[in-house]
Protein backbone atom coordinates (compact mmCIF):
# COMPACT_ATOMS: atom_id res chain seq x y z
CA UNK A 1 0.00 0.00 0.00
CA UNK A 2 3.18 2.70 1.16
CA UNK A 3 5.02 1.39 -2.19
CA UNK A 4 1.88 2.28 -4.31
CA UNK A 5 1.28 5.51 -3.21
CA UNK A 6 4.62 6.49 -3.26
CA UNK A 7 4.44 5.41 -6.85
CA UNK A 8 1.34 7.35 -7.30
CA UNK A 9 3.15 10.63 -5.96
CA UNK A 10 6.14 10.22 -7.95
CA UNK A 11 4.26 9.26 -11.03
CA UNK A 12 2.39 12.73 -9.82
CA UNK A 13 5.56 15.04 -9.61
CA UNK A 14 7.06 13.47 -12.70
CA UNK A 15 3.78 14.92 -14.60
CA UNK A 16 3.88 17.94 -12.55
CA UNK A 17 7.60 18.63 -13.71
CA UNK A 18 6.63 17.71 -17.31
CA UNK A 19 3.69 20.62 -16.92
CA UNK A 20 5.77 23.15 -15.24
CA UNK A 21 9.11 22.45 -17.37
CA UNK A 22 6.91 22.38 -20.88
CA UNK A 23 4.23 24.37 -21.06
CA UNK A 24 5.69 27.43 -20.74
CA UNK A 25 5.33 27.27 -24.83
CA UNK A 26 4.14 25.03 -28.42
CA UNK A 27 5.72 22.05 -28.32
CA UNK A 28 8.27 23.09 -31.29
CA UNK A 29 9.37 25.58 -29.11
CA UNK A 30 10.25 23.79 -26.22
CA UNK A 31 12.08 21.01 -28.37
CA UNK A 32 14.45 23.71 -29.93
CA UNK A 33 15.21 24.93 -26.64
CA UNK A 34 15.83 21.49 -25.38
CA UNK A 35 18.32 21.04 -28.11
CA UNK A 36 19.76 24.44 -28.63
CA UNK A 37 21.05 25.13 -25.18
CA UNK A 38 23.03 21.83 -24.97
CA UNK A 39 24.09 21.80 -28.65
CA UNK A 40 25.38 25.18 -28.79
CA UNK A 41 27.67 23.67 -25.29
CA UNK A 42 28.70 20.72 -27.25
CA UNK A 43 29.41 23.39 -30.22
CA UNK A 44 31.22 25.48 -27.71
CA UNK A 45 33.66 22.71 -26.21
CA UNK A 46 34.26 21.60 -30.30
CA UNK A 47 35.45 24.58 -31.29
CA UNK A 48 37.58 25.71 -28.57
CA UNK A 49 39.21 22.16 -29.09
CA UNK A 50 39.42 22.67 -32.95
CA UNK A 51 40.92 26.66 -32.16
CA UNK A 52 43.03 25.50 -29.63
CA UNK A 53 44.86 22.20 -31.40
CA UNK A 54 45.16 24.52 -34.64
CA UNK A 55 47.12 26.89 -32.70
CA UNK A 56 48.91 23.87 -31.03
CA UNK A 57 49.58 22.44 -34.38
CA UNK A 58 48.54 19.09 -33.15
CA UNK A 59 45.05 17.19 -33.55
CA UNK A 60 44.21 14.80 -31.19
CA UNK A 61 41.63 13.44 -31.77
CA UNK A 62 41.06 11.11 -28.90
CA UNK A 63 41.12 14.07 -26.37
CA UNK A 64 38.23 15.16 -28.98
CA UNK A 65 36.08 11.85 -27.93
CA UNK A 66 36.96 12.38 -24.34
CA UNK A 67 35.84 16.12 -24.35
CA UNK A 68 32.62 16.00 -26.73
CA UNK A 69 31.15 12.85 -24.58
CA UNK A 70 32.10 14.57 -21.51
CA UNK A 71 30.60 17.90 -22.18
CA UNK A 72 27.24 15.84 -23.67
CA UNK A 73 26.93 13.39 -20.90
CA UNK A 74 27.32 16.13 -17.90
CA UNK A 75 23.90 17.36 -19.41
CA UNK A 76 22.26 14.78 -16.75
CA UNK A 77 24.35 16.35 -13.64
CA UNK A 78 23.45 19.72 -14.99
CA UNK A 79 20.13 19.06 -15.94
CA UNK A 80 19.19 17.86 -12.86
CA UNK A 81 20.90 19.98 -10.70
CA UNK A 82 19.69 23.18 -11.98
CA UNK A 83 15.94 22.27 -12.04
CA UNK A 84 15.84 20.54 -8.49
CA UNK A 85 18.22 23.66 -7.27
CA UNK A 86 14.98 25.68 -7.93
CA UNK A 87 12.70 23.37 -7.26
CA UNK A 88 12.15 24.48 -3.03
CA UNK A 89 12.03 27.58 -3.90
CA UNK A 90 9.83 27.70 -6.83
CA UNK A 91 7.31 25.48 -5.45
CA UNK A 92 7.44 28.11 -1.67
CA UNK A 93 7.84 31.43 -2.83
CA UNK A 94 6.29 30.99 -6.66
CA UNK A 95 3.45 28.79 -6.71
CA UNK A 96 2.78 28.99 -3.07
CA UNK A 97 1.81 24.90 -3.13
CA UNK A 98 4.78 23.55 -1.05
CA UNK A 99 2.83 23.85 1.98
CA UNK A 100 -0.03 21.76 -0.15
CA UNK A 101 2.33 18.85 -1.05
CA UNK A 102 3.56 18.38 2.12
CA UNK A 103 0.91 18.27 4.04
CA UNK A 104 -0.30 15.46 1.88
CA UNK A 105 0.76 11.91 3.49
CA UNK A 106 4.16 10.58 2.24
CA UNK A 107 4.35 13.27 -0.13
CA UNK A 108 7.76 15.56 -0.22
CA UNK A 109 10.44 13.44 -0.92
CA UNK A 110 8.39 11.09 -3.75
CA UNK A 111 7.39 14.48 -5.35
CA UNK A 112 11.31 15.31 -5.77
CA UNK A 113 11.75 11.80 -7.22
CA UNK A 114 9.31 12.70 -9.26
CA UNK A 115 10.66 15.72 -10.33
CA UNK A 116 13.78 13.40 -10.81
CA UNK A 117 12.07 11.44 -13.27
CA UNK A 118 11.21 14.37 -15.37
CA UNK A 119 14.09 16.31 -15.49
CA UNK A 120 16.19 13.11 -16.51
CA UNK A 121 13.70 12.13 -19.35
CA UNK A 122 14.21 15.95 -20.71
CA UNK A 123 18.39 15.73 -20.15
CA UNK A 124 18.18 12.41 -22.35
CA UNK A 125 16.42 14.16 -24.69
CA UNK A 126 18.57 16.82 -24.95
CA UNK A 127 21.56 14.69 -24.61
CA UNK A 128 20.64 12.77 -27.76
CA UNK A 129 19.80 15.31 -30.01
CA UNK A 130 23.30 16.77 -28.82
CA UNK A 131 25.26 13.52 -29.41
CA UNK A 132 23.42 13.11 -32.89
CA UNK A 133 23.84 16.36 -34.44
CA UNK A 134 27.36 17.29 -32.70
CA UNK A 135 28.82 14.23 -34.35
CA UNK A 136 26.78 14.83 -37.74
CA UNK A 137 28.52 18.95 -37.66
CA UNK A 138 31.91 17.93 -36.65
CA UNK A 139 32.29 14.80 -38.74
CA UNK A 140 30.99 16.42 -41.18
CA UNK A 141 32.01 20.15 -41.47
CA UNK A 142 35.82 19.36 -39.58
CA UNK A 143 36.51 16.12 -40.15
CA UNK A 144 36.41 14.74 -36.50
CA UNK A 145 36.02 11.44 -35.71
CA UNK A 146 34.72 10.09 -32.40
CA UNK A 147 35.79 6.65 -33.06
CA UNK A 148 33.15 4.83 -32.00
CA UNK A 149 32.25 1.68 -33.36
CA UNK A 150 28.42 0.93 -32.99
CA UNK A 151 28.90 -2.86 -32.48
CA UNK A 152 31.34 -2.59 -30.03
CA UNK A 153 29.32 -0.29 -27.96
CA UNK A 154 28.72 -1.92 -24.38
CA UNK A 155 25.02 -0.91 -24.44
CA UNK A 156 24.19 -2.88 -21.17
CA UNK A 157 26.55 -0.64 -19.20
CA UNK A 158 25.62 2.72 -21.14
CA UNK A 159 22.35 2.26 -19.57
CA UNK A 160 23.22 0.94 -16.37
CA UNK A 161 25.67 3.96 -15.97
CA UNK A 162 23.11 6.64 -17.04
CA UNK A 163 20.42 4.84 -14.71
CA UNK A 164 23.11 5.15 -11.90
CA UNK A 165 24.22 8.24 -12.70
CA UNK A 166 20.21 9.47 -12.47
CA UNK A 167 19.84 8.17 -8.75
CA UNK A 168 23.43 9.58 -7.91
CA UNK A 169 22.26 13.06 -9.27
CA UNK A 170 18.61 12.57 -7.75
CA UNK A 171 20.01 12.72 -4.36
CA UNK A 172 22.71 15.54 -5.09
CA UNK A 173 19.04 16.79 -6.48
CA UNK A 174 17.44 16.21 -2.65
CA UNK A 175 20.38 18.10 -1.08
CA UNK A 176 20.07 20.87 -3.12
CA UNK A 177 16.18 20.75 -1.80
CA UNK A 178 17.52 20.36 1.76
CA UNK A 179 19.84 23.57 1.54
CA UNK A 180 16.82 25.19 -0.06
CA UNK A 181 14.52 24.37 2.24
CA UNK A 182 16.30 26.19 5.15
CA UNK A 183 17.57 29.06 3.08
CA UNK A 184 15.63 31.34 1.03
CA UNK A 185 18.59 33.72 -1.00
CA UNK A 186 20.46 30.39 -2.77
CA UNK A 187 18.18 28.79 -4.93
CA UNK A 188 19.55 30.57 -8.07
CA UNK A 189 23.64 30.75 -6.72
CA UNK A 190 23.67 27.15 -5.34
CA UNK A 191 22.74 24.80 -8.63
CA UNK A 192 25.46 27.13 -10.42
CA UNK A 193 27.94 27.06 -8.20
CA UNK A 194 27.51 23.09 -8.03
CA UNK A 195 27.19 23.11 -11.55
CA UNK A 196 30.52 24.88 -11.74
CA UNK A 197 32.56 22.74 -9.37
CA UNK A 198 31.26 19.55 -10.76
CA UNK A 199 32.31 20.84 -14.22
CA UNK A 200 35.45 21.91 -13.17
CA UNK A 201 36.33 19.03 -10.87
CA UNK A 202 34.80 15.78 -12.71
CA UNK A 203 37.03 15.71 -15.47
CA UNK A 204 34.56 16.89 -17.92
CA UNK A 205 36.84 18.42 -20.91
CA UNK A 206 39.73 17.38 -19.25
CA UNK A 207 41.42 14.69 -17.05
CA UNK A 208 41.12 15.30 -13.62
CA UNK A 209 44.91 14.56 -13.09
CA UNK A 210 45.44 18.25 -15.12
CA UNK A 211 44.25 19.94 -11.77
CA UNK A 212 46.39 20.83 -8.69
CA UNK A 213 46.59 17.88 -5.65
CA UNK A 214 44.25 19.06 -4.17
CA UNK A 215 41.45 19.51 -6.42
CA UNK A 216 42.38 16.04 -7.78
CA UNK A 217 41.82 14.25 -4.57
CA UNK A 218 38.16 16.13 -4.39
CA UNK A 219 38.00 15.17 -8.08
CA UNK A 220 38.60 11.10 -7.75
CA UNK A 221 35.79 11.42 -4.70
CA UNK A 222 32.86 12.65 -6.91
CA UNK A 223 30.86 10.13 -8.25
CA UNK A 224 30.38 12.24 -11.58
CA UNK A 225 33.97 11.58 -12.63
CA UNK A 226 33.50 7.70 -12.48
CA UNK A 227 30.02 8.70 -14.02
CA UNK A 228 31.90 10.28 -17.09
CA UNK A 229 34.62 7.82 -16.91
CA UNK A 230 32.04 4.73 -17.44
CA UNK A 231 29.91 6.59 -20.45
CA UNK A 232 33.28 6.53 -22.14
CA UNK A 233 34.88 3.19 -21.57
CA UNK A 234 31.00 1.77 -22.57
CA UNK A 235 31.06 4.06 -25.46
CA UNK A 236 35.03 2.71 -26.50
CA UNK A 237 33.99 -0.73 -25.35
CA UNK A 238 36.90 -0.65 -23.32
CA UNK A 239 36.66 -3.74 -20.85
CA UNK A 240 38.28 -1.30 -18.28
CA UNK A 241 35.72 -0.51 -15.97
CA UNK A 242 35.29 -2.44 -12.97
CA UNK A 243 36.46 0.02 -10.69
CA UNK A 244 34.87 2.63 -11.40
CA UNK A 245 31.63 0.66 -11.59
CA UNK A 246 32.55 -0.27 -8.26
CA UNK A 247 32.82 3.16 -6.90
CA UNK A 248 29.96 4.77 -8.93
CA UNK A 249 27.81 2.10 -7.19
CA UNK A 250 29.96 3.24 -3.71
CA UNK A 251 29.69 6.75 -3.97
CA UNK A 252 25.86 6.88 -4.90
CA UNK A 253 24.72 4.39 -1.87
CA UNK A 254 27.02 6.61 0.51
CA UNK A 255 25.74 10.30 -1.35
CA UNK A 256 22.04 8.82 -0.98
CA UNK A 257 22.46 7.99 2.73
CA UNK A 258 23.96 11.62 3.13
CA UNK A 259 21.34 13.43 1.54
CA UNK A 260 18.13 11.58 2.91
CA UNK A 261 19.82 12.38 6.22
CA UNK A 262 20.76 15.91 5.69
CA UNK A 263 16.91 15.84 3.93
CA UNK A 264 15.57 15.02 7.01
CA UNK A 265 17.44 17.59 9.62
CA UNK A 266 16.53 20.14 7.31
CA UNK A 267 13.04 19.17 6.98
CA UNK A 268 12.92 18.75 10.65
CA UNK A 269 14.82 22.39 11.08
CA UNK A 270 11.87 23.95 8.44
CA UNK A 271 9.48 22.86 10.68
CA UNK A 272 10.85 24.05 13.89
CA UNK A 273 11.34 28.06 12.09
CA UNK A 274 8.15 27.65 10.09
CA UNK A 275 9.76 27.83 6.66
CA UNK A 276 7.67 25.14 5.12
CA UNK A 277 5.64 28.06 3.63
CA UNK A 278 7.40 31.11 4.79
CA UNK A 279 6.99 33.61 1.61
CA UNK A 280 10.44 36.04 0.63
CA UNK A 281 10.17 37.85 -2.39
CA UNK A 282 14.14 36.83 -3.74
CA UNK B 1 7.59 71.93 -17.54
CA UNK B 2 10.76 73.53 -18.87
CA UNK B 3 13.82 70.90 -20.26
CA UNK B 4 15.39 71.77 -17.40
CA UNK B 5 13.73 70.72 -14.69
CA UNK B 6 12.55 67.34 -17.13
CA UNK B 7 16.00 66.71 -17.15
CA UNK B 8 16.56 66.82 -13.79
CA UNK B 9 13.83 64.55 -13.09
CA UNK B 10 14.92 61.97 -15.32
CA UNK B 11 18.17 62.73 -13.76
CA UNK B 12 16.95 61.94 -10.26
CA UNK B 13 15.02 58.51 -11.96
CA UNK B 14 18.29 57.29 -13.41
CA UNK B 15 19.94 58.38 -9.96
CA UNK B 16 17.35 56.00 -7.70
CA UNK B 17 16.96 53.11 -10.17
CA UNK B 18 20.85 52.88 -10.11
CA UNK B 19 20.96 53.20 -6.08
CA UNK B 20 18.50 50.47 -5.77
CA UNK B 21 21.19 48.11 -8.22
CA UNK B 22 24.28 49.70 -5.72
CA UNK B 23 22.73 49.21 -2.59
CA UNK B 24 21.94 45.80 -3.55
CA UNK B 25 25.58 44.87 -3.80
CA UNK B 26 26.13 45.72 -0.49
CA UNK B 27 23.30 44.47 1.30
CA UNK B 28 23.86 41.07 -0.59
CA UNK B 29 27.27 40.83 -0.88
CA UNK B 30 27.09 36.90 -1.51
CA UNK B 31 25.89 37.71 -4.74
CA UNK B 32 28.48 39.32 -5.75
CA UNK B 33 30.94 36.80 -4.43
CA UNK B 34 28.80 34.03 -6.96
CA UNK B 35 28.82 36.41 -9.81
CA UNK B 36 32.73 36.09 -9.89
CA UNK B 37 33.67 32.83 -8.53
CA UNK B 38 30.73 31.05 -10.38
CA UNK B 39 31.90 32.30 -13.88
CA UNK B 40 35.79 31.70 -12.48
CA UNK B 41 34.93 27.92 -12.23
CA UNK B 42 34.42 27.84 -15.86
CA UNK B 43 36.76 29.93 -16.89
CA UNK B 44 39.54 27.76 -15.32
CA UNK B 45 37.95 24.67 -16.73
CA UNK B 46 38.21 26.13 -20.03
CA UNK B 47 41.72 26.97 -19.65
CA UNK B 48 42.76 23.61 -18.32
CA UNK B 49 41.18 22.26 -21.48
CA UNK B 50 43.63 24.76 -23.60
CA UNK B 51 46.14 24.11 -21.70
CA UNK B 52 45.71 20.08 -22.16
CA UNK B 53 45.55 21.13 -25.85
CA UNK B 54 48.99 22.56 -25.52
CA UNK B 55 47.47 25.48 -27.22
CA UNK B 56 50.28 29.02 -27.26
CA UNK B 57 49.51 30.83 -23.72
CA UNK B 58 47.99 33.65 -25.35
CA UNK B 59 44.24 31.47 -25.70
CA UNK B 60 44.63 31.62 -21.69
CA UNK B 61 44.15 35.55 -22.01
CA UNK B 62 41.52 35.07 -24.28
CA UNK B 63 39.38 33.11 -22.00
CA UNK B 64 40.35 35.47 -19.02
CA UNK B 65 39.27 38.44 -21.16
CA UNK B 66 36.10 36.73 -22.83
CA UNK B 67 35.26 35.44 -18.79
CA UNK B 68 34.71 39.09 -17.75
CA UNK B 69 32.88 40.49 -20.29
CA UNK B 70 30.81 37.61 -19.90
CA UNK B 71 29.62 39.07 -17.02
CA UNK B 72 27.96 42.29 -18.78
CA UNK B 73 26.28 39.60 -21.07
CA UNK B 74 24.74 38.25 -18.01
CA UNK B 75 23.67 40.98 -16.23
CA UNK B 76 22.10 42.40 -19.37
CA UNK B 77 19.82 39.34 -20.16
CA UNK B 78 19.29 38.70 -15.89
CA UNK B 79 19.37 42.07 -14.65
CA UNK B 80 18.35 43.58 -17.75
CA UNK B 81 16.33 41.92 -20.23
CA UNK B 82 14.52 39.83 -17.58
CA UNK B 83 14.11 42.79 -15.20
CA UNK B 84 10.23 43.99 -16.30
CA UNK B 85 9.20 40.22 -15.97
CA UNK B 86 10.46 39.85 -12.86
CA UNK B 87 9.28 43.34 -11.84
CA UNK B 88 5.79 42.03 -12.74
CA UNK B 89 5.83 38.67 -11.11
CA UNK B 90 6.75 40.78 -7.31
CA UNK B 91 4.40 43.48 -8.37
CA UNK B 92 6.48 46.17 -8.61
CA UNK B 93 6.06 46.66 -12.77
CA UNK B 94 2.15 48.83 -12.16
CA UNK B 95 4.00 51.23 -9.75
CA UNK B 96 6.83 51.84 -12.26
CA UNK B 97 3.92 52.47 -14.61
CA UNK B 98 1.77 55.10 -12.45
CA UNK B 99 4.48 56.91 -11.02
CA UNK B 100 4.99 60.24 -13.31
CA UNK B 101 8.12 59.03 -14.89
CA UNK B 102 10.22 58.29 -17.89
CA UNK B 103 10.31 54.08 -18.33
CA UNK B 104 13.57 55.03 -20.56
CA UNK B 105 14.88 56.85 -17.44
CA UNK B 106 14.33 53.71 -14.74
CA UNK B 107 16.29 51.29 -17.49
CA UNK B 108 18.92 53.38 -17.99
CA UNK B 109 19.56 53.78 -14.07
CA UNK B 110 18.97 50.28 -14.20
CA UNK B 111 21.84 49.91 -16.85
CA UNK B 112 24.33 52.27 -15.02
CA UNK B 113 24.12 50.40 -11.44
CA UNK B 114 24.36 47.03 -13.39
CA UNK B 115 27.86 48.71 -15.37
CA UNK B 116 29.12 50.15 -12.11
CA UNK B 117 28.63 46.29 -10.16
CA UNK B 118 29.51 44.37 -13.43
CA UNK B 119 33.08 46.05 -13.75
CA UNK B 120 33.94 46.08 -10.20
CA UNK B 121 33.06 41.56 -10.95
CA UNK B 122 34.74 42.01 -14.41
CA UNK B 123 38.04 43.55 -12.69
CA UNK B 124 37.87 40.98 -10.01
CA UNK B 125 37.78 37.72 -12.92
CA UNK B 126 40.77 39.41 -14.61
CA UNK B 127 42.81 40.18 -11.44
CA UNK B 128 41.87 36.06 -9.86
CA UNK B 129 42.42 35.40 -13.49
CA UNK B 130 45.93 36.30 -13.82
CA UNK B 131 46.48 35.44 -10.29
CA UNK B 132 45.73 31.82 -10.89
CA UNK B 133 47.47 31.50 -14.16
CA UNK B 134 50.24 32.50 -16.17
CA UNK B 135 48.99 35.05 -18.01
CA UNK B 136 50.41 38.64 -19.67
CA UNK B 137 48.73 41.53 -20.52
CA UNK B 138 49.99 44.04 -22.47
CA UNK B 139 48.45 47.73 -22.56
CA UNK B 140 49.51 49.33 -25.96
CA UNK B 141 46.80 51.74 -26.39
CA UNK B 142 45.22 53.06 -23.14
CA UNK B 143 43.36 55.33 -25.05
CA UNK B 144 41.73 52.79 -27.85
CA UNK B 145 40.91 50.28 -24.37
CA UNK B 146 38.95 53.02 -23.11
CA UNK B 147 37.34 53.36 -26.36
CA UNK B 148 36.20 50.27 -27.23
CA UNK B 149 35.12 49.35 -23.74
CA UNK B 150 32.51 52.26 -23.47
CA UNK B 151 31.15 51.86 -27.32
CA UNK B 152 31.02 48.16 -26.12
CA UNK B 153 29.14 48.40 -23.31
CA UNK B 154 27.01 51.26 -24.71
CA UNK B 155 26.02 49.01 -27.75
CA UNK B 156 25.26 46.38 -25.30
CA UNK B 157 23.11 47.59 -22.89
CA UNK B 158 21.07 49.51 -25.64
CA UNK B 159 20.53 45.93 -26.52
CA UNK B 160 19.60 44.97 -23.02
CA UNK B 161 17.06 47.78 -22.92
CA UNK B 162 15.72 46.48 -26.41
CA UNK B 163 15.14 43.13 -24.97
CA UNK B 164 13.99 44.86 -21.79
CA UNK B 165 11.13 46.05 -23.77
CA UNK B 166 10.50 42.83 -25.88
CA UNK B 167 10.11 40.86 -22.43
CA UNK B 168 7.88 42.81 -21.47
CA UNK B 169 5.51 41.12 -23.24
CA UNK B 170 6.26 37.46 -21.95
CA UNK B 171 5.09 35.57 -19.47
CA UNK B 172 7.01 32.80 -17.72
CA UNK B 173 8.66 32.23 -21.34
CA UNK B 174 11.05 35.02 -20.29
CA UNK B 175 13.62 32.97 -18.37
CA UNK B 176 13.53 29.97 -20.90
CA UNK B 177 14.77 32.99 -23.84
CA UNK B 178 16.73 34.24 -21.35
CA UNK B 179 18.41 30.81 -20.64
CA UNK B 180 18.42 30.52 -24.38
CA UNK B 181 20.39 33.52 -25.24
CA UNK B 182 23.52 32.56 -23.04
CA UNK B 183 25.21 29.90 -24.88
CA UNK B 184 24.60 30.21 -28.10
CA UNK B 185 25.51 33.38 -28.01
CA UNK B 186 28.66 32.10 -26.24
CA UNK B 187 29.28 30.20 -29.08
CA UNK B 188 28.91 33.05 -31.86
CA UNK B 189 30.67 35.65 -29.91
CA UNK B 190 33.88 33.96 -29.16
CA UNK B 191 33.76 33.97 -25.59
CA UNK B 192 36.41 31.40 -25.36
CA UNK B 193 38.12 31.75 -28.78
CA UNK B 194 38.65 34.23 -31.27
CA UNK B 195 36.22 33.91 -33.53
CA UNK B 196 36.83 37.24 -36.25
CA UNK B 197 40.64 35.94 -37.07
CA UNK B 198 39.25 31.95 -36.65
CA UNK B 199 39.57 30.04 -39.91
CA UNK B 200 36.86 27.76 -38.77
CA UNK B 201 33.99 30.07 -38.96
CA UNK B 202 32.75 31.10 -42.59
CA UNK B 203 32.26 34.75 -43.55
CA UNK B 204 28.59 35.22 -43.48
CA UNK B 205 28.40 33.27 -39.32
CA UNK B 206 31.21 36.25 -38.91
CA UNK B 207 29.40 38.82 -40.32
CA UNK B 208 26.22 37.62 -38.08
CA UNK B 209 28.18 37.22 -35.05
CA UNK B 210 29.41 41.14 -35.36
CA UNK B 211 25.56 42.10 -34.63
CA UNK B 212 26.23 41.16 -31.13
CA UNK B 213 28.44 43.53 -30.21
CA UNK B 214 30.74 41.59 -27.58
CA UNK B 215 32.09 39.95 -30.40
CA UNK B 216 33.39 42.90 -31.45
CA UNK B 217 34.21 44.07 -28.46
CA UNK B 218 35.79 41.23 -26.89
CA UNK B 219 37.74 40.70 -29.88
CA UNK B 220 38.53 44.76 -29.79
CA UNK B 221 40.23 44.14 -26.36
CA UNK B 222 41.95 40.88 -26.99
CA UNK B 223 44.07 42.80 -29.82
CA UNK B 224 44.65 45.33 -27.29
CA UNK B 225 45.79 43.65 -24.29
CA UNK B 226 47.01 40.35 -25.18
CA UNK B 227 47.86 40.64 -28.51
CA UNK B 228 49.90 44.18 -28.44
CA UNK B 229 47.68 45.82 -31.14
CA UNK B 230 47.49 49.59 -30.98
CA UNK B 231 44.75 52.23 -32.54
CA UNK B 232 44.63 51.41 -36.04
CA UNK B 233 44.40 47.76 -35.35
CA UNK B 234 40.91 48.50 -34.14
CA UNK B 235 39.57 51.19 -36.02
CA UNK B 236 37.22 48.33 -37.84
CA UNK B 237 35.92 47.52 -34.32
CA UNK B 238 35.23 50.95 -33.27
CA UNK B 239 33.22 52.08 -36.27
CA UNK B 240 31.17 48.74 -36.24
CA UNK B 241 30.60 49.39 -32.27
CA UNK B 242 29.82 52.56 -32.79
CA UNK B 243 27.22 51.71 -35.36
CA UNK B 244 25.60 49.19 -33.73
CA UNK B 245 25.14 51.34 -30.84
CA UNK B 246 23.52 54.24 -32.61
CA UNK B 247 21.45 51.94 -34.30
CA UNK B 248 20.26 49.88 -30.61
CA UNK B 249 19.65 52.87 -28.54
CA UNK B 250 17.18 54.97 -30.38
CA UNK B 251 15.18 51.54 -31.77
CA UNK B 252 15.15 50.29 -28.11
CA UNK B 253 13.45 53.66 -27.27
CA UNK B 254 11.34 52.99 -30.61
CA UNK B 255 10.57 49.55 -29.14
CA UNK B 256 9.64 50.45 -25.30
CA UNK B 257 6.77 52.77 -26.64
CA UNK B 258 5.23 50.16 -28.74
CA UNK B 259 5.78 47.32 -26.12
CA UNK B 260 4.08 49.46 -23.45
CA UNK B 261 1.53 50.35 -25.37
CA UNK B 262 1.10 46.89 -26.74
CA UNK B 263 0.93 45.54 -23.09
CA UNK B 264 -1.55 47.94 -22.10
CA UNK B 265 -4.09 47.48 -24.53
CA UNK B 266 -3.80 43.63 -23.98
CA UNK B 267 -3.76 44.01 -20.03
CA UNK B 268 -0.60 42.24 -19.63
CA UNK B 269 1.11 44.51 -17.61
CA UNK B 270 0.00 42.98 -14.05
CA UNK B 271 -0.73 39.14 -15.25
CA UNK B 272 1.43 36.74 -13.26
CA UNK B 273 2.23 33.30 -13.55
CA UNK B 274 0.96 33.30 -16.69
Amino acid sequence: MAIANTAKVMAQGAWIGWKVESNWTDPFVFLAYMIAKPMASVLMIGLIFLIGSDAAGVMDQQFFFYAFTGAIFFIYPTTLAISLGYLMHEDRAKYEVLKQIYIAPESLKPYIFGRVIASSVNATVSVIAAFVTGTVIFSTFFGLDLGINVLEVNFPLLVGTILLGIIAFGFLGLLLCAINLVSFKLQHSLSEYTTGFLFLLSGVVFPVSVLPVVAQEVGYALPTTYFLNLVRSSLSGSGEFTFDLAYMILSTAGFAVMATILFKIAEQKARQKGMIDRKAEY
Amino acid sequence: MGIASEAVDHGRVVYARAYVRLKGLLREPHWSIAEVIIPMLSISAYIYMYEVLDAPNEFLGFVIIGGAMLSFWSNVLWGMSSQFYWEKETGMLELYMIAPISRMAVLIGMAMGGIINTTIRAISIILIGTFLFPIQFVIGDLSALIIIFVLTIVALYGMGILFASLFLLYGREATHMADLMQEPIYVLSGMYYPVLSSRFFPTAIKFIATAIPLTLGIDGLRQLVILGGDFSSVIPHMIGLAVLASVLVPFSYIALRKMENISKREGRLTLRWQ
